[in-house]
């Protein structure tokens, strides 16, 4: 829901722009290179742990002696962190603890604009009975807040993976896109060149694909990347709230709750990994801002 | 038909279609109610038999929806398995949560609104910059850790506020979680009404009030941000849904006894009714938020008729 208010322009004035001059002002805008750099760095560390995870010396998070239990950061003995609760390496265990993280957020992200593009289009462009039945489902998901619903159906499942959180998220979170693309189709739908097309014989899926969805997508693509730092927090969350992802799966949320008896004895255990995924999110944050400011989301519409 | 009336029949469409699908998710809770009633021991045939008579339980998922619903329109929201009254948690548990969000909202309004507004004041000025730079530091901070932070930080260290706990009462117990909650709703309001502040600025009306030479304190107040407000409020209305879904995390933190942490409850021990009924309220709750934000459009703007 907050996705539509954060697409309000923050220069309501400035003229639309277009391909290249797109591009320049996104390379020229310090936020575009801060957050592309930070989701690079998270990018990195996902796909490869072992690149960074071991420059101290201990690179593995499952490498774990009780007898060094919630002892505090020692740089001198390479453990620049401290150790976690089994006494692992809490560095190791926090790089290692980005993967899940941001593969949630781009699985999620992914799978809520297919499926908004996908429904908001017929919605819009075919109108009648379809844009009823799709409208009124898309209101009663947007009526349940996103906590409480992920609440009630994450506690069902058993076994809860990686996918099993995304699916959820998805589920809960596509409404608002869906609407935002409806809008833009039917005001697409209207134009000049969707009627000639129409007259032109053209097939109705060439129409849509060709003419419609390169006109209309882009504010949802802008929605999307807003996005993906809220997933991320709202998976730490869930996991948090012991309904997201489950030990032994390494994540920040798992971090962060396992520790929490013991934040005032050993606050690093809440430092580090709050640290990480706050610059996780903040990254992709900035990253989306800075999208959203280039105007990218108006370049295609009227 | 009368718009409003229109717009009731569509809010209680959505109504219904919500509860039975928050109906349906419960059912699907995998366990047995009815076996943990009885705790190690089994159950025998007669007494289960007994009690799913009593609990409806013996019938399709369909008639016990049915049955749930003509009970709600009764004013009847059900008992637990173990006998207690659903209503009777909600009158102990509600109070506390919606001074919770409550506060949240007043902050967020206030904070969000001022921010937004001063911003506008001159763009691109140096307080229109930190105005950026706080709304993006508000959106990056999850609640939770935020709720961590200023536990740790204002509450133990620095013991300006109760660390848990609702015992000291409105507003000390009630501000530091509430600030959580509201913190991510901060940024959002403030953009929205800086932007919508200067779209507004540059309208003929304005023009026209400033050349009939009324003072800025007055054309600002009374003309620009009056008309300037009107998506703020929709999206001070949509986000009571957001600050409920934050009040059941921030309830857990700082150990306040409310809803919130009423469901975690009845969802770890597979008291449906409750989860149902607490869902369903906080459904309510939204969707009538939306009809008076509707409301309030009109009042604020008459040239809106549309539903």
């Amino acid at each position: 829901m907050s996705d539509v208010a954060l697409l309000a322009d923050a220069s309501p004035h400035r003229s639309s722009a277009r391909g290249g001059r797109l591009a320049r002002r996104l390379l020229h805008d310090p936020e575009f290179w801060i957050g592309a750099v930070i989701v690079a760095f998270f990018v990195l560390i996902t796909v490869w742990p072992s690149s960074i995870a071991g420059i101290f010396g201990h690179g593995d998070p499952r490498e774990c002696d009780l007898r060094f239990s919630r002892l505090g950061p020692d740089a001198n003995a390479g453990h620049p962190f401290g150790y976690t609760i089994q006494g692992c390496d809490l560095y190791a265990s926090v790089v290692y603890g980005a993967a899940n993280s941001i593969t949630v957020g781009a699985v999620v992200t992914a799978g809520t604009a297919i499926i908004a593009i996908a429904l908001g289009l017929f919605a819009g462009y075919f109108g009648g009975w379809v844009d009823t039945v799709l409208s009124r489902i898309s209101e009663i998901m947007v009526s349940v807040p996103l906590l409480l619903g992920a609440v009630l159906v994450l506690n069902s499942i058993e076994t809860r993976s990686v996918w099993a959180v995304s699916l959820v998220l998805i589920a809960f979170s596509w409404p608002t896109a869906m609407r935002v693309m409806r809008t833009s189709t039917i005001s697409v739908r209207a134009r000049s060149f969707v009627t000639a097309s129409l007259s032109l014989g053209l097939p109705t899926w060439r129409i849509l694909v060709s003419h419609v969805v390169p006109n209309t997508i882009g504010p949802v693509l802008v929605l999307a990347t807003l996005q993906v730092g809220a997933v991320i927090s709202t998976e730490a969350t869930l996991t948090y709230l012991g309904i997201g992802l489950q030990a032994p799966a390494l994540s920040w949320g798992l971090q962060l709750s396992q520790a929490e008896p013991y934040f005032s004895s050993a606050p690093h255990l809440l430092y580090f990994p709050a640290g990480a995924l706050t610059l996780a999110v903040a990254g992709f944050v900035l990253l989306g801002e800075s999208v959203r400011k280039s105007g990218f989301h108006s370049s295609n519409a009227a | 038909m009368h718009p409003i009336a229109n717009r009731l029949i569509q809010a209680a469409v959505v109504f219904f279609g919500t509860s039975l699908l928050v109906f349906l998710a419960v059912f699907a809770l995998p366990g047995d109610p009815l076996g943990s009633l009885a705790g190690d021991a089994d159950l025998t045939d007669t007494v289960r038999k007994n009690l799913e008579e009593r609990y409806h339980l013996d019938q399709p998922v369909l008639v016990q929806y049915g049955l749930y619903v003509w009970g709600l329109l009764q004013g009847d929201l059900g008992t637990t398995v173990t006998g207690e009254d659903v209503a009777n948690i909600f009158a102990n548990a509600w109070p506390i949560t919606v001074q919770l969000a409550l506060t949240a909202w007043i902050i967020e309004l206030v904070a969000g609104i001022a921010l937004g507004a001063t911003a506008a004041l001159r763009p691109g000025g140096i307080f229109d910059r930190i105005a950026t730079s706080v709304t993006i530091v508000t959106l990056a901070v999850p609640t939770f850790v935020l709720a961590f932070f200023a536990q740790q930080v204002l509450g133990l260290q620095l013991g300006l506020f109760p660390v848990a706990g609702a015992s000291a009462g409105w507003p000390v117990a009630f501000v530091l979680p509430a600030a959580c909650i509201a913190a991510l709703g901060i940024g959002p309001i403030a953009r929205l009404t800086r932007t919508s502040v200067l779209q507004t600025i540059n309208a003929d009306f304005v023009r026209t009030a400033r050349s009939r030479g009324i003072t800025p304190q007055r054309l600002y107040v009374r003309h620009v941000m009056r008309n300037a407000l009107v998506p703020v409020v929709t999206y001070l209305g949509l986000d009571l849904g957001a600050l409920m879904g934050g009040a059941v995390l921030v309830e857990g933190i700082f150990n306040l006894p409310g809803v919130g942490r009423a469901l975690f409850t009845a969802v770890n021990t597979q008291q449906g009714s409750v989860v149902v009924g607490i869902v369903t309220a906080g459904v309510f709750v939204v969707l009538v938020a939306n009809v008076l934000v509707d409301l309030l459009h009109r009042i604020l703007d008459p040239r809106i008729s549309h539903v």
